[in-house]
């Protein structure tokens, strides 16, 4: 108990999360790592290509799109939503996967090694591996792969090779557990690039950095409209798009954040994916953090009608601030979820990832608590392209 | 539970100590506890220790072997599904413990099941167990402070993973609770990948001397019994564990379920190792 009051203030903690628990052959390529990472953020000639990329590139800024038509009920805050699902190749994993990779190409690293749930994270690697002519390795779930055929190709068709993974949960755990493995053997020539802010530092500080550029364009947008939000919301998987959009508005004590977790089918004791409400503080992919696992500390299998959401660890970075109190939590199930993409795209024209939807459904109940001249943001890391088997079956 | 004794010597410093005036080189071997059985994993243990091993390193399983490539993964699967965890692999050392208090017990895995007992309950009850030192896959001496107050109390060691890449204030961290011996990587990668040459582990066991006074024993693409002799000529200790695990489950195979036999096997093949390393002391 006295490990978990304890504040610690070494580099790569966040309060008592994060830390480096990795194969000791890990640490000098992660100091490496964090060395090269300080010297580009502070060169004004890295930060210039990162913009200029991004922006031409991936397509940013991204809008922020009113969705007036689409509460069931009238009354309550208005929607907003954040549309990095206008991006190209990714949706917002493009963000990190841009800057990982300009950093492994300053490192003199000629390769790069990433995994992926959805396959967002594998595309947006792909596409800028492809663009940098770097040699790209994918690790996918077998799952996941199954259940995204069209990514799997997208991420071909940039020239990655993809290993699929057999093992355990057969879903993005593992396929996590294999890239580190692949690059334990290659981190003389390849960068692993991280899809979100977890695993040893410096990534959790390193995605976070890359990610900001969300919150900070919201933030922006937000003012230019002359609105400040009561509530800002994001589903969380890895968590890249959830601290990306927070981070702006985390110092503004008024401005609630809600983490919206995935609650799977929704029954009691079936798997879920709610790890910042229900997990347990452990070490997992080499972090301290709040991770789905079982009296004995044996990790358990996460699950989601959203790949992307289906992941028993946690940021280090949102397990701090939802253990301080800063962030709340809240659940949606897949039908729920479900139930919002399709409402969404009945109503507004707009189709919205899975992932997204669980964000949505949670907000659509907020905003009912609230006054009209109140607004909520919605974050919305990536299209529905790749949803659409699952959301439109024939009879 | 039995207070830790100060004056009680570590069995692998004792170890150590026996080999050296016998003019011997350690010859260690990795098990998963529960694999495949409680019983057959307490049986292995036995044999092991009949057939000329002198530290045993036990596996507690875990879900997610991130560094172990797939022999040694396959292993963690198996065992968890006989029930292994952490709390069943002390009950294991224990049990092994009834009829053997000479051979070194070390725990070897991952941090999470570390965790969630908690370090001080952790070490009080792996000391009563009978277990001797922690080898943490994914536990860094920069991150284990805590650990290894709690080690130190109860008498075990945490034994560093040291690799030619590694600095020294990254494994020759000299402090109550870190001992027994250096556990050189002399390749990068998963376990159970491919061996390094003679020369490369003869400059990375130098590379530990050089660092620190602690006994070096070499792991991670021992294979051989030719590779054991090489390594037992520079090292003073070899770790073999993939390779026996693969070798044991092909003797499995063959024999269909045959116990008696599979353990004369097993100590046939424990045998053949340890002659290589005991040939390397008259040459």
């Amino acid at each position: 108990m006295a490990r978990a009051l304890k504040v610690e203030s070494r580099p790569g903690r966040y309060g008592s999360f994060g830390g480096q628990f990795v194969a000791p052959v890990l640490l000098p390529v992660l100091d490496r790592l964090e060395a090269g990472f300080h010297s580009a953020w502070g060169d004004p000639a890295f930060h210039a290509e990162l913009t200029h990329l991004l922006n031409r590139f991936v397509g940013r800024p991204t809008p922020l799109f009113d969705i007036p038509a689409f509460p069931s009920r009238p009354g309550g805050a208005r929607i907003v939503l954040k549309r990095d699902d206008l991006t190209f190749n990714g949706g917002n994993y493009a963000n990190s996967a841009v800057g990982q990779c300009l950093l492994a190409r300053r490192m003199g690293l000629s390769a790069v090694v990433t995994d992926t749930g959805s396959g967002q994270n594998g595309i947006a690697t792909a596409a800028v591996a492809a663009r940098f002519g770097m040699r790209c390795t994918i690790y996918m779930g077998a799952r996941d792969a199954a259940a995204q055929p069209q990514a799997v190709k997208k991420m071909r068709l940039f020239g990655a090779k993809l290993e699929i993974v057999e093992d355990a949960d057969r879903a993005l755990s593992s396929a996590t557990s294999a890239a580190i493995r692949h690059w334990m053997g290659h981190s003389d020539t390849d960068a692993y690039v991280a899809g979100a802010p977890i695993g040893p530092h410096p990534y959790p500080e390193m995605v976070a950095a890359f990610q900001q550029v969300i919150g900070k364009e919201t933030r922006l947008q937000l003012v230019e409209g002359g609105v400040l939000p009561s509530a800002v919301l994001s589903a969380v998987g890895g968590g890249s798009s959830t601290v990306g959009l927070f981070s702006s508005f985390v110092s503004d004590p008024s401005i609630r954040l809600i983490a919206v977790e995935a609650a799977g089918s929704g029954e009691s004791g079936a798997p879920n994916s709610a790890r910042l409400s229900q997990g347990r503080r452990g070490i997992f992919h080499g972090a301290e953090t709040l991770v789905l696992a079982d009296a004995e500390g044996q990790i358990l299998a996460a699950n989601s009608i959203a790949p992307g959401l289906a992941y028993p660890g946690s940021a280090p970075q949102l397990a701090d601030l939802v253990s301080r109190g800063r962030v709340e939590t809240m659940t949606a199930t897949d039908a729920e979820a479900q139930r919002a993409v399709r409402r969404l795209a009945e109503t507004e024209g707009v189709l919205i990832c899975l992932e997204a939807g669980h964000a949505l459904a949670a907000a659509e109940h907020v905003a009912r608590t609230m006054e009209p001249h109140e607004a909520v943001v919605v974050m919305t890391p990536s299209s529905g392209d790749k949803d659409i088997d699952i959301l439109w079956q024939d009879a | 539970m039995a207070k830790h004794n100060p004056k009680r010597i570590n069995r692998i410093d004792a170890m150590f100590a026996r080999l050296r005036t016998e003019n011997r080189k350690a010859f260690v071997t990795f098990t998963v506890a529960s694999d495949p059985s409680f019983e057959e994993s307490l049986a292995r243990l036995k044999t092991f220790a009949a057939s000329g091993i002198d530290l045993i390193e036990i596996g507690h399983p875990f879900s997610d072997p991130i560094l172990d490539g797939a022999t040694i993964q396959k292993a963690n699967r198996r065992a968890l599904a006989a029930g292994g965890n952490l709390r069943v692999t002390l009950d294991l050392c224990r049990a092994f413990r009834e009829t053997d208090d000479r051979t070194p017990l070390i725990l070897m895995g991952y941090s999470n099941p570390l965790v969630t007992m908690g370090y001080e309950r952790f070490a009080e009850a792996a000391a009563a167990a009978g277990i001797d030192g922690l080898i943490a896959a994914d536990f860094p001496l920069r991150e284990a402070d805590d650990l290894v107050k709690a080690l130190a109390k109860h008498g075990l060691y945490m034994i560093p993973l040291a690799a030619p890449t590694l600095e020294a204030r990254d494994f020759a961290v000299e402090k109550p609770g870190i001992g027994g011996f250096l556990y050189c990587i002399p390749v990068v990668g998963p376990t159970g990948g491919p061996s390094a040459s003679k020369e490369v582990i003869a400059e990375a066991v130098e590379r530990c001397r050089r660092q620190s006074s602690l006994p070096v024993m070499v792991g991670f693409g021992v294979k051989t019994p030719e590779l054991a002799a090489d390594v037992a000529k520079v090292a003073d200790g070899v770790i073999v564990a993939t390779a026996l695990i693969d070798r044991f489950l092909e003797i499995e195979r063959d024999l269909e379920g045959d116990i008696k036999s599979f353990q004369a096997r097993v100590a046939d093949t424990l045998t053949d190792y340890r002659h290589a390393i005991d040939a390397v002391k008259s040459a």
